[in-house]
């Protein structure tokens, strides 16, 4: 092999790659100080250049890879992963009354997203929603286990309907999940959402029907196990959990553990699926940037419809993150010399991913439940009578911040070790397997700085879109 | 292929049913190119680009079955690989201090 070459011709590709960098790097770091607590309008600020802090958060992504690249040893990496026990499970009891607290959950959002007052932080079915659900349940999927298949409220609903049991076509995979998780994010962006409690109600009552007509045809298992958007994320999320439900009762493992296995992704739809997951989060924080606002204005001000103009940056935004997952792959096929083709080395590199989203989920959303989780207990103890200005808790601590920080890089840290095991369960050499891995951290540290750099910039409300959340 | 039968693979834990079964199973579909003349596994049919990875494939997946000239070659590709990974792994370390350093010398102009 000719390594001198090799190395050179790297030598080169990195040099280009920083000469892209640096100018990104430093259009995202326009501020000259870094808002390192400003999530929420927080006020205190670090005194370091923005560029700093980012290169600070990427070089400490590439100093994992560097740190991971020095265990070498299969049988302990293993070990690692195999590592946990299991507990005996939850009852039959347990599992009915969780179908009914998410029965009941659903019913109530719906009604008091139709009776109750229409100002948003006034109505139980937003603060039920945003907080509690999309903030609160979601962290517990990563952060506990999965239990979305139980409490599903859509789900037990459909299971009363009868049903045609159709078999699913094979082809389209998990390709509708795709489609169904980017179509939810943009009416999530784009509609007022969170701030129409009526809106709302009625968005909640067509996705049961759209998910009863679904289980109708395919069946429940097939519906929701392979088609709906919502409970793929969450089992996706549950494979990070520590605790699993396994047929001998609950396992508990390493938080990341089970991402490792071979079959936590399978298919080139899955892999796209995983991608999916981590692009909506970060769109979603990204049009609540003044960068964005800034460009969108500039676009609009053309003569662009700034609906198109949204549609267009969402679609390419994906592309480009699909784009880059899929270059990253293609390095690894051939830094690792191996004939694993494309789509069999993504299923295993994909699920590293999963933590990524995780941490960043928890850094973009850790803030926000805390601030309004008071709001959302008073209104639930009145929800048709609510007081005019329920409580909120205005200034968190300095540490809060630091907090959302650490889990955007222990979340990449995890997917850097997720990555590495993955490399070395697949390639024989001990070698390649660390150098299959150069595409993917790349892509790992370009990401560490987008989601820093969104994390901490000052949140502004998107233009054009008449809605700003709760 | 690789997978769970790795570490038994090394420990020599696993009977050969148990490994020929799992690595059919799991082993990780391939593409080879055209004109390409690759090592194809006699055990599972994976194939691989280069004569160093197809010892270590054989020893890491098929060790008992292996007789002791194959395994003393896979000893010996296991043992080559050493002598690079130890040269990645001063890299691996020049490359940490280059980082550690420079972040620290950047923080100590500009940080004030």
């Amino acid at each position: 092999m000719d390594a001198g070459g090799r190395w050179q011709r790297m030598g080169v590709r990195v040099v280009c790659l920083v000469a892209v960098a640096a100018p990104l790097v430093a259009l995202l770091s326009e501020p000259a100080i870094a808002h390192a607590a400003a999530l929420r309008g927080s006020t205190s600020t670090v005194e370091v250049p923005t560029w700093l802090f980012l290169t600070t958060g990427g070089g400490t992504v590439g100093a994992s890879f560097l740190l991971a690249s020095f265990v070498t040893d299969r049988a302990f990496m293993r070990s690692v992963h195999d590592w946990g026990f299991t507990l005996p499970a939850p009852g039959r009891l347990l599992r009915l009354g969780g179908q009914l607290v998410g029965l009941a959950v659903l019913a109530a959002t719906v009604g008091i997203g139709y009776l109750g007052p229409e100002t948003a932080y006034r109505n139980l079915a937003i603060l039920a929603v945003w907080v509690g659900w999309w903030g609160g349940y979601v962290a517990s999927t990563y952060l506990l286990g999965n239990t979305w298949s139980t409490l599903n409220p859509f789900r037990t609903v459909a299971s009363l309907l009868p049903s045609l049991d159709r078999s699913y076509p094979d082809r389209l995979g998990a390709w509708p999940s795709v489609a169904g998780l980017l179509a939810l994010i943009w009416i999530e962006v784009v509609s007022p959402l969170a701030d129409d409690p009526r809106l709302l109600a009625t968005t909640i009552v067509a996705y049961t029907a759209v998910s009863g007509a679904g289980s109708v045809i395919y069946g429940t298992d097939t519906w929701f196990g392979r088609v709906d958007p919502i409970s793929r994320v969450f089992a996706l999320f549950g494979r990070f959990a520590p605790l699993t439900q396994t047929a001998d009762g609950l396992s508990l493992r390493l938080p990341g553990g089970a991402l490792t296995d071979p079959d936590a992704v399978s298919g080139r739809a899955e892999t796209v699926f995983v991608v999916a997951v981590l692009y909506v989060t970060t769109f979603d924080g990204f049009v609540g940037t003044g960068l964005w606002a800034r460009l969108i204005t500039t676009v609009v001000e053309v003569g662009v419809p700034p609906l198109v103009g949204y549609l267009s940056a969402y679609l390419a935004g994906f592309g480009l993150f699909v784009a880059a997952f899929w270059w990253a792959i293609g390095l690894a096929r051939r830094f690792g010399r191996t004939y694993i083709t494309r789509v069999a080395l993504a299923e295993r590199f994909a699920p590293s991913l999963v933590a990524i989203a995780a941490g960043y989920h928890i850094a973009h959303n850790l803030g926000f439940i805390l601030g309004l989780a008071p709001s959302l207990a008073v209104v639930t103890g009145s929800p048709l009578s609510p007081p005019q200005q329920p409580p909120v808790l205005t200034t968190l601590p300095g540490w809060i911040s630091g907090l959302e920080l650490a889990f955007v890089l222990v979340g990449h840290f995890i997917a850097v070790w997720i990555a590495h095991a993955a490399a070395y369960e697949l390639l024989p050499g001990r070698l390649e397997a660390i150098k299959s891995q150069y595409g993917i951290t790349l892509v790992m540290i370009a990401y560490t700085i987008i989601s820093l750099w969104i994390v901490t910039t000052p949140t502004v409300t998107p233009p054009f879109l008449g809605g700003g959340g709760v | 292929m690789v997978t769970g039968r790795v570490a038994d693979g090394e420990t020599g834990e696993s009977s050969d049913t148990r490994t020929s079964q799992a690595t059919a199973e799991r082993r990780p579909e391939t593409h080879v190119p055209d004109g390409e003349d690759p090592r194809r596994c006699p055990y599972c049919g994976f194939e691989l680009p280069a004569d160093d990875q197809y010892r270590l494939h054989l020893g890491l997946n098929h060790y008992d079955k292996l007789n002791d000239v194959d395994q003393q070659a896979f000893r010996d590709a296991y043992q080559q690989e050493e002598a690079e990974l130890t040269r990645f792994r001063i890299i691996a370390l020049g490359g940490l201090v280059v980082l550690y350093f420079g972040f620290l010398l950047i923080y100590a102009l500009l940080a004030t």
